[in-house]
């Protein structure tokens, strides 16, 4: 970002979330470092690489990753259906890659006091930045830079 | 101070590879008006700039030698060979400086030293006192050029210097040339090269159910696109001629330093391949040149008893053949000695000393690290630094070297590179329902496996080609996927690949066949072993892995655990 902003309020971005579900649960991810959402395609496996990375598809050219969270989180793996899709994340420290989601929701504005940041215990925990309350549900702030391949 | 340097720096170094070009002509044939008045141009650039920079030792240096020079404009006579030799060792010099400097400059330093810098600046300038002694030059040349044009913007008269010298060793050609930023020519490679996938992806899936006219005009527009990918490759591109200069200068220091009278023919300067491939090859060629002279070629005393003429004769040549380029380096040595190579090799416990070898097998033990024929480290070969980084490097850039060698004649190393490290031709092979891509360059050759050809033992592999036996990988259970030619080799095939080490021979299920691709990077992060060098996009745009032979084999010995496997 390169111009120079004089008024100190911050980014109607900032505060805003894409959602998806993965099971039950919602999850977000901050919507700065959503890169795209594509349709599922044929993902090409990658022999002998971790567990949760499902492979790599091209991405108009570019070879990506994509990662199953689920399968990261000691879950059973994402069973392709109509409304699975991949998320392209651009995290801040890492190239982009895609993750696999059963359903992608809607993006969500919460304000940073109506996120706890109250740990997560369990396999998930280390991805979870903050837990926000929506109406009627849990959403559960993942955080790119640790979602990441490494 | 220094916040212009990176660009002086570039540009003076074009200027002293100019220089050197033209120090190493005037020694072969002589002074001429000409070349004097280009060389006393490319030291009056660098001490312009250098002056600009305030770069005040570069700058006293490119001076005193500028004099030296301006007396050989008055008179050719006097750049006697002590002269020369000084002059080559201030381009020499000023290299160093510009190095140290550069880097001083990335390290925020702003002052720079080298031990030995004021003794040649004493050297070059009192070289010109006995000169100024005698001012009457009473043998002036009758036919003295006209004066040069004045040599104002330094910056410009840089770019003319190193014009005249292409110009003179490119034989009359002048080129326009325009400097353009890496990354934009980077960029627009890449987008062609998505061109290239998303034609292949419309050509093959339309088929032919599309309206003749229609046909006619797709096959049109492959065309323009494989023009464009071909001129688009071009770009990075660059002559050979630079990295086959250096090796002008270094035969020359090497002969000197030796003592062995060496003579350097250079072919195919011209002929081109990608910038970073050319850039790679420089270190292996010196490395490489160095070995020759001190290992392989003999002293005037040894040739002449052997019969020979005393100069030792070093060709390097370069030339397109097929999709690849070769590059040859022979010398007229001593040749390589089967016999000292499998003592050593023995010695080393490198193979069994009943092993039956070919002549290429024993060549190819010098390829093994570690492995130095050499009596003792010389100052010129040294550094235990082995001919297994030569073999690394090529492998690297996917590329194969090959040694012919005749005891008493000479040897010749034949290194074939891809032109380019955006594009290579793969052979698609398919396992388990996957297809993966192999370069071509590292195919020896392909088999059907008969019954008895596969012995196994102890979870091992071994192959028998033709009484030879070569360790065998097999893809599908290297990679875990489900393989029928892992239950039944016979009904797959077999490829025998050039290693790093040794060749050895990969199972597969199917050869899909060959294929052009470019290859793209994959995320390092999903690739920990390195398996595989990159991804290609096939041409029904799925993504297809490009193997990486080396670690294939490496990762199959480690799994099997180092006591069964055949390699040393």
């Amino acid at each position: 970002m390169s111009e120079t902003r004089v008024d100190a309020a911050p980014r109607p971005e900032a505060n805003r979330y894409l959602t998806f579900r993965l099971d039950e649960e919602i999850f977000g991810v901050p919507i700065l470092e959503v890169r795209e959402i594509i349709e599922l395609q044929e993902i090409s496996p990658v022999p002998r690489t971790m567990p949760w990375v499902r492979g790599v598809v091209n991405l108009r050219g570019r070879v990506l990753p994509v990662i199953d969270p689920k399968i990261r989180f000691g879950l059973a793996p994402v069973e392709p259906s109509e409304l699975t899709v991949i998320v392209v994340l651009k995290a801040q420290d890492a190239s982009p890659f895609g993750v696999l989601v059963d359903e992608v929701l809607e993006v969500q504005r919460l304000d940073p006091e109506a996120i706890s940041e109250t740990p997560v215990t369990g396999e998930a925990g280390e991805f979870v930045t903050g837990v926000g309350k929506l109406r009627d549900a849990l959403l559960f702030i993942l955080d790119p830079n640790v979602l990441a391949v490494q | 101070m220094l916040a212009l340097f990176g660009e002086f720096h570039d540009e003076a170094m074009e200027s002293l590879a100019t220089a050197d070009e033209l120090l190493l002509a005037i020694e072969g044939t002589g002074p001429e008006a000409n070349s004097v008045d280009a060389l006393f141009r490319v030291f009056h650039t660098i001490k312009g700039l250098a002056g600009f920079l305030d770069l005040g030792a570069l700058g006293a240096l490119a001076h005193a030698a500028e004099a030296l020079l301006h007396d050989a404009r008055d008179d050719l006579s006097t750049l006697v060979p002590a002269r020369m030799d000084l002059l080559l060792r201030a381009t020499t010099m000023i290299r160093r400086l510009l190095e140290a400097t550069r880097i001083a400059t990335q390290e925020g330093r702003t002052h720079v030293e080298l031990a030995d810098f004021d003794e040649l600046l004493q050297q070059v300038l009192a070289a010109r006192r006995p000169a100024q002694a005698t001012p009457s030059a009473p043998n002036r040349p009758v036919n003295r050029p006209p004066p040069p044009a004045p040599v104002a913007p330094a910056s410009s008269s840089a770019g003319e210097a190193a014009e005249e010298g292409g110009k003179r060793a490119g034989g009359g050609v002048v080129r326009e040339t325009l400097k353009v930023d890496l990354s934009r020519v980077d960029g627009l490679v890449e987008t062609i090269g998505e061109l290239v996938i998303i034609e292949a992806m419309v050509t093959s899936s339309a088929g032919g159910s599309l309206p003749t006219r229609t046909q006619r005009h797709l096959s049109q527009l492959s065309k323009v696109v494989r023009d464009l990918q071909r001129q688009g490759l071009a770009l990075r591109m660059v002559p050979l001629r630079g990295v086959f200069q250096k090796m002008n200068r270094l035969v020359r220091d090497l002969s000197r330093r030796s003592g062995k009278e060496i003579r350097l023919e250079l072919s195919g300067q011209d002929a081109e391949m990608d910038r970073s491939l050319a850039e790679r090859l420089g270190d292996p060629l010196v490395h490489m040149m160095r070995n020759a002279v001190d290992h392989g070629i003999e002293t005037a005393d040894e040739r002449r008893a052997a019969g020979k003429p005393p100069t030792a004769t070093v060709k390097l040549s370069a030339y397109h053949e097929g999709g690849n380029i070769i590059i040859e380096l022979s010398d007229d040595g001593r040749g390589l000695n089967k016999d000292a190579i499998l003592d050593k090799a023995v010695g080393r416990g490198l193979v069994s000393a009943t092993a039956q070898l070919t002549d290429r097998e024993i060549w190819e033990l010098i390829f093994h690290p570690g492995f130095s024929t050499a009596k003792a480290v010389t100052e010129l070969s040294g550094r235990g630094v082995g001919m297994d980084v030569v073999k690394k490097t090529v492998d690297e850039l996917r590329g194969r070297i090959q040694i012919a060698s005749v005891f008493g004649e000479g040897t010749t190393f034949r290194i074939v590179l891809p032109l380019t490290l955006a594009i290579i031709d793969g052979m698609l092979l398919g396992v388990g329902g996957r297809r993966y891509v192999l370069p071509t360059l590292s195919i020896v050759e392909t088999l059907q496996p008969e019954p008895g050809q596969i012995h196994r033992f102890a979870g091992a592999a071994i192959l028998d080609v033709r009484g030879q036996q070569l360790p065998l990988t097999d893809l599908g259970e290297l990679l875990g996927v489900d393989s029928e030619a892992s239950r039944d080799p016979t009904t797959g095939f077999i490829v025998v690949i050039d290693g790093i080490h040794s060749k050895f021979g990969l199972l597969t299920d199917q050869l899909i066949g060959q294929q052009q691709v470019v290859i793209k990077q994959i995320d390092p992060a999903v690739n920990q072993n390195g398996l595989f060098s990159g991804a290609a996009i096939l041409s029904d745009g799925h993504v297809g892995l490009i193997l990486n032979p080396a670690a294939l084999r490496t990762e199959d010995a480690a799994r099997r655990g180092a006591a069964l496997s055949l390699e040393p």
